[in-house]
């Protein structure tokens, strides 16, 4: 009996020194900033699905593939499961000019990086009101804005999305309204987009977000920030 | 001593073995050269590769499991491309998203598998013991199998890389070929089916194995798709290396015309010999039309002067789940599994009616005509009523019922129950929902029965949630039975005439080559095969409508989507919607509702799916196509 428990210990023993836990180190950086227009220091407000994106290219090997990292709704970004090294970074197919490829050395740790760029164009939320109107026995909700323009490409397309989420967009809404643009606009010009308030809850706060598309290839929608309104309450002039 | 022994050892193995030692010829293989020997050999070899071209048919189905997309008979419930466009919507998923790039649809890698097997039969031609003339066929078929499966490639990667013989190990250059541009891919693809056409007769008649107007028919397909790329790339614009060196898109106008052109003369050819024609072509009334129409597709042996190319199924080994998962759950034998392909309402509005010829014809519900309401019943609007459902489709296309089994049509003897709900005597609708009440002793069923055998439609899963059922392909008696899977027998037309005059006819709306009028009797031939009298010009919106409604489910669609860049127009934040039969308890008639299909989201076609992944980039030193 002393010998069989003998054995086994030396069996066991054997096995468990046998082994390493991980041969694979976790990763140890994180990786997080904002996408920033450089003249207004704004973040600039993104889509949650199909919005911008980040590639980046972890150096070393032999024909490394590209990764890509998203941003959130509100231009941030954040990757802690990054592993420390080289990287060729760039943010890019977005709403904004590409910057130039970043070669970055990620640091064990935190390591946060603000992209400065030029958005192709703004809405800012101080020019966007809302009015009520009763309309061939229809409620609609008419948004005034103004669009700035960075592109000398023509704006293709106005949207308006109302949903209750926040996060709403291109793809999150309960409704939408596109309009075709395709030209240029002024700064000064205020802009008008409609939807029929049908099927939305009475008494109820939703989220309307504004948002502009350049004509340029991949381009993603401009959005003003989120907007929470009840749209059965706003006034009615 | 010992030292001694092991020198002696050392020499002994040294001197027993010859150079011949590692040549030995396998025991359980058959060589190249036994293999060519023999005409039958050389058969054998030719079947394994027309079974491993990327045919589009009943078993092209994205393969979570491996091993590419085509011959596919697993079990993925009946998620097959029909069901990703605007043709159709799944009773039980509707995932489309989950394919997402397509990786499951992945061709890649067996397609240069099947490339390297064309190229070896590319080099073993010359000194195969066979007359010139056959060797010139195979000449012929091998020059279509490989233009057939650079398009199967092009059309998912762009540019790719072309390699047309069996690479030498030791050279860097030709193991790592680079992409070529889109451009130069296509005009590969289409100086191939030239290749095919010069070398191809008239064929041995069978429709099984290549012959010139296969390949010329080939050749009028993939023109067209080159041409609309060319034209319409721009709708969709990407950006990134892959664009910069042209490897996608980058194809000019002039290029568009080109194309246009390849694809109106190599159509043309095929008309002008007079040996085709469409089956069925004056019907003496609709009735007949829909009949011809849906048998050429069931038996399509019957239609020879229409149908070119035949893919052809034989045992219950190798068969194809398609009837299965199409077949009315009143009809499905012991299959499992019906009722998955249903028809959305979008592609039945699509059809002409016979009082308004030259317009898509949306199925009308209310007395206000208003047919863009889908937000469900609604007691304050006028619904029309009607004895029989069918009456609502009457006028309708024949095309129509020839390809979708619409409420209460006859199949297989049958009528095929479709109904979605109730309007209780006091007004109350119950609508896609379990619902009941009995009025003089019998008892009427929101579904038309509580018993969900009974029925096709509206139970969860079982039944349609569109209101309609795919009828095309499905023989009256076939009787599915299950184990095995995939017994289906019934062959795939993977050309025919009516797609030649089609491509015909796009290319010379597009592109002002080609003759116009001859274009236009082409595209009321077609409609006239459909019961039509009235002939209609020669517009694009007719064109499309045509080539729509007359290739319905032939996998035909997701490529017009995708070649004419419209797939994210069309899937932009989109529902797909239903046609809802209620039967209205205080009239004992049937009003419909047009709604949302049941349990579905909106969806949207993101533009990188143009293009696919491609995949081992780390190894094969390929250009990556955008945002992957």
């Amino acid at each position: 009996m002393k010998h069989k428990i003998l054995s086994l210990i030396i069996l066991i023993s054997l096995i468990v020194s046998s082994c390493e836990l991980d041969n694979y180190d976790a990763p140890d950086a994180k990786f997080f900033g904002a996408i920033i227009d450089k003249e207004t220091g704004d973040t600039i407000p993104q889509d949650l699905i199909d919005g911008s994106k980040i590639d980046y290219i972890e150096l070393g090997y032999k024909n490394p593939q590209i990764q890509q990292l998203r941003f959130h709704v509100d231009g941030t970004f954040r990757n802690d499961l990054m592993f420390s090294g080289d990287y060729k970074i760039i943010p890019t197919r977005g709403n904004f000019f590409s910057p130039d490829t970043l070669n970055v050395y990620i640091n064990k740790g935190e390591n946060k990086i603000d992209f400065l760029v030029t958005p192709y164009c703004t809405i800012k939320n101080e020019d966007v009101r809302f009015e009520l109107k009763d309309y061939k026995g229809k409620l609609w909700l008419l948004a005034y804005f103004k669009v700035i323009q960075h592109t000398t490409e023509n704006i293709k397309e106005l949207m308006l999305a109302i949903d209750e989420n926040p996060n709403v967009g291109l793809r999150i809404n309960t409704k939408y309204f596109k309009r075709p643009f395709k030209k240029m606009t002024d700064p000064d010009k205020e802009l008008l987009l409609y939807i029929s308030l049908e099927g939305l809850k009475e008494g109820t706060k939703y989220y309307i977000r504004i948002g502009a598309l350049a004509d340029i290839p991949e381009a993603r929608y401009n959005w003003c920030k989120a907007i929470r309104v009840d749209p059965f309450s706003l006034p009615q002039p | 001593m010992k030292k001694y022994n092991i020198l002696f050892i050392v020499i002994l193995f040294l001197s027993g073995c010859s150079k011949e030692f590692l040549d030995l010829e396998p025991t359980n293989k058959i060589s190249a050269n036994d293999l060519f020997a023999t005409e039958d050999g050389i058969k054998a070899y030719m079947a394994n590769l027309y079974y491993r071209a990327p045919v589009e048919d009943f078993n092209w189905a994205a393969n979570p499991y491996g091993g590419g997309p085509f011959n596919f008979t697993g079990n993925i419930a009946g998620m097959y491309p029909i069901v990703w466009t605007d043709e159709a919507v799944n009773s039980e998923y509707d995932d489309i998203q989950l394919y997402g790039p397509w990786a499951f649809m992945g061709w890649w890698e067996h397609a240069y598998k099947l490339n390297k097997d064309i190229n070896m039969l590319f080099s073993v031609i010359p000194d195969l013991d066979i007359d010139n003339e056959k060797k010139q066929l195979l000449y012929g078929e091998a020059y279509f199998l490989r233009a057939y499966n650079y398009f199967g490639l092009a059309k998912m990667y762009g540019g790719v890389p072309i390699i047309t013989k069996i690479p030498d190990l030791n050279t860097q250059e030709e193991l790592y070929v680079p992409r070529s541009t889109e451009k130069e891919t296509w005009d590969f693809i289409l100086a191939t089916c030239d290749s095919a056409v010069i070398n191809l007769d008239d064929g041995d008649g069978t429709k099984r194995r290549a012959n010139k107007w296969i390949a010329l028919a080939l050749k009028s397909r993939a023109a067209l798709h080159a041409a609309s790329l060319a034209k319409y790339w721009d709708k969709a614009p990407l950006s990134g290396e892959a664009v910069d060196k042209k490897l996608v898109g980058g194809m000019t106008n002039e290029d568009a015309q080109r194309y246009y052109k390849a694809c109106i003369d190599a159509s043309y050819e095929i008309i002008k010999t007079g040996k085709f024609s469409l089956y069925g072509a004056n019907p003496a009334n609709p009735d007949e039309a829909a009949t011809n129409y849906f048998h050429m597709f069931a038996y399509p042996d019957d239609a020879a002067e229409e149908v070119l190319f035949i893919r052809d199924y034989v045992t219950k080994e190798y068969g194809h789940m398609y009837q299965d998962w199409g077949q009315p759950n009143q009809t499905k034998g012991t299959w499992p599994h019906p009722g998955r392909f249903n028809p959305i309402l979008d592609f039945v509005d699509a059809f002409e009616s016979y009082s308004n010829p030259g317009h898509s014809s949306p199925i009308i519900t209310t007395t206000d005509g208003n047919y863009s309401n889908y937000s469900g019943y609604n007691p304050s609007r006028n619904y029309l009523e009607f004895d029989n459902p069918l009456d609502i489709f009457a006028d309708k296309d024949a095309r129509l019922k020839a390809s979708v089994i619409l409420p209460m049509a006859t199949f297989k003897g049958k009528s095929i129950i479709i109904q979605g709900g109730i309007i209780k005597t006091d007004g109350t609708p119950v609508i896609e929902a379990a619902g009941e009440e009995t009025i003089d002793g019998i008892t009427y069923h929101s579904f038309g029965s509580a018993n969900p055998s009974l029925v096709s439609g509206f139970y969860p899963v079982i039944g349609t949630r569109s209101g309609f059922l795919i009828r095309k392909y499905l023989q009256e008696d076939f009787e599915p039975i299950y184990p095995p899977v995939a017994a289906c027998v019934n062959d795939w037309i993977e050309f025919r005439y009516g797609e030649v005059l089609l491509n015909y006819m796009e290319s010379v709306v597009e592109s002002g080559q080609g003759d116009v009028s001859k274009a236009e009797e082409y595209l009321n031939d077609l409609r006239h095969r459909a019961g039509h009298t009235t002939n209609i010009s020669l517009t694009l919106e007719n064109v499309l409508r045509e080539r729509r409604i007359e290739l319905a489910f032939e996998n035909k669609r997701i490529w017009d989507l995708t070649r004419r860049r419209e797939y994210h127009k069309v899937f932009d934040n989109t529902y797909r919607h239903s046609l809802v039969p209620v039967l209205d308890l205080r009239t004992m008639k049937y009003l419909f509702v047009r709604s949302r299909v049941s349990r579905t989201h909106a969806w949207s076609y993101p533009t990188q799916w143009y293009y696919k992944i491609i995949p081992g980039i780390s190894s094969n030193n390929l250009i990556q196509n955008p945002q992957y």
